[in-house]
């Protein structure tokens, strides 16, 4: 059964390219344009197997939607990856102290993005 | 900093430098509605370019779809037609072989005819044995009549019934025999030219066609495997290059960051250059902070500016993909 990976980002073309990349290769994806309605969706009974979201984003952005996202127990080990222009150590370290799995820095190439999402997702 | 009075202020100087702050933000709202409109354009022309993206790459996957359908798999589908080339193969060897078998059945009767013939001549030479001796016969019946005188003449006719039968078995004797060598004649000659030579060169010319075929048949076989093998490299290659777009696609998310990290530098210039008029209008000592307040809006934009350099150029300690 395909796996399902929630995408969460305010950039229209970033939900497109990021969306269709992975349907290709064959998951189901899910999206979300901020971290309040990517809560929302989680909230409401999605249960995705992976979770790829942006930094700087309205409402709320990448660093509290990771912290939101696991203080659920549901979520405590789902896999989140961001996908953001932030680059600099001090945010990774931040990321990675809130519980992100990984960072990723815009632009990923399509198949760079393949790679890592099955690391992180094995047998997909 | 200690303040650098520039000219002596006054209420009159401050509300000219508002003005031209004010003209200076007007322009600085037209160049940033202009740079929205490019960053809603650049996200117009990316959507639309994955869509038609996708389309290309799901036309791809129709078209393997299609050619798997139609064989099951390259594999059957090659195996298939290398069957039917065989099965041809084996037809041709068949019908090859035919004319030798026909030309030594058809000798093999031919033979037993003329051998069957042959042995016919036998019951010429016994008819004409029995007329030798009937006439015979006959003769001496003859004699034997005429020396009985009167008495022996009835005998004397049938004796010659009796020789005038024996010569018309001599003379049928002689047309079956003339019949059965012209049968023989016929036999030999006839049939060799006529009927079998004519199967026999049909026959090589089905053994010619189906070669033809059978070659068809191959060409076709080596034909779709090069097709399939081409298809399948080139939907590699453009699923690999559709997945690159892809991720390309992704700078227009890039330059629209950057684009409105100029816009809010500028934003929080004219913010600076608002208060200093103020301050020109209200005498107040602010200028000598100026400076530095407009340094920090340039060092804030060129950190943000470089965290993109240093996103594109990929190094040990922030590389650009990283798992924790």
């Amino acid at each position: 059964m395909a796996k399902t990976i929630l995408v969460v980002d305010d950039s229209a073309t970033m939900v497109m390219s990021v969306r269709n990349n992975l349907e290709i290769a064959g998951f189901k994806v899910e999206t979300a344009d901020d971290g309040v309605k990517a809560l929302s969706k989680l909230n409401g009974g999605l249960k995705p197997d992976l979770i790829i979201t942006d930094i700087n984003m309205p409402n709320m952005g990448g660093m509290e939607l990771i912290k939101s996202v696991r203080a659920l127990p549901a979520f405590r080990f789902t896999p989140i990856l961001t996908l953001t222009t932030e680059s600099q150590q001090e945010k990774r370290t931040e990321g990675k102290k809130l519980g992100a799995t990984g960072w990723l820095v815009k632009p990923v190439g399509g198949a760079d993005l393949l790679k890592v999402v099955r690391q992180v997702l094995p047998g997909s | 900093m200690s303040a650098i009075p520039l000219f002596p202020a006054t209420v009159a100087v401050g509300d000219t430098a508002t003005e031209l702050v004010a003209a200076h933000q007007r322009l600085d709202d037209a160049i940033h509605d202009q740079l929205h409109v490019v960053i809603d354009d650049t996200e117009a022309a990316a959507t639309n370019l994955i869509v038609r993206v996708r389309a290309l790459s799901d036309a791809a996957t129709v078209l393997l779809k299609v050619l798997g359908a139609s064989g099951e798999s390259e594999q059957s589908m090659t195996k298939e037609i290398a069957g039917s080339a065989d099965r041809i193969a084996e037809i041709g060897t068949f019908v090859q072989a035919l004319p030798t078998a026909i030309r030594s059945d058809v000798e093999q009767v031919h033979q037993s005819a003329i051998d069957e013939v042959k042995g016919l001549g036998g019951f010429t030479r016994v008819i004409k044995e029995i007329s030798e001796q009937t006439n015979m016969l006959a003769i001496n019946a003859a004699i034997v009549a005429a020396s009985a005188g009167e008495s022996g003449r009835g005998f004397t006719v049938v004796a010659n019934e009796v020789r005038e039968l024996s010569r018309r078995s001599a003379r049928a004797a002689v047309m079956i025999e003339e019949g059965l060598e012209k049968a023989q004649v016929t036999l030999r000659d006839g049939i060799r030219r006529s009927s079998m030579e004519k199967r026999v060169t049909e026959a090589e010319g089905v053994v010619t066609s189906l070669r033809a075929l059978q070659s068809n048949y191959s060409r076709m076989r080596a034909y779709y495997e090069s097709l399939i093998s081409v298809i399948t490299e080139h939907n590699t290659a453009l699923a690999s290059e559709i997945t690159e777009i892809l991720g390309h696609i992704q700078f227009q998310d890039v330059v629209r960051q950057r684009i409105e990290r100029a816009m809010l530098a500028s934003e929080e210039r004219n913010e600076i250059l608002y208060r200093y008029a103020e301050a020109v209008r209200t005498q107040a000592d602010v200028l000598g902070t100026l400076p530095s307040e407009l340094d920090d809006i340039v060092d804030t934009y060129l950190a943000g500016e470089q965290m993109h350099e240093a996103a594109e150029k990929t190094t040990d300690s922030a590389p650009r993909i990283e798992l924790f």
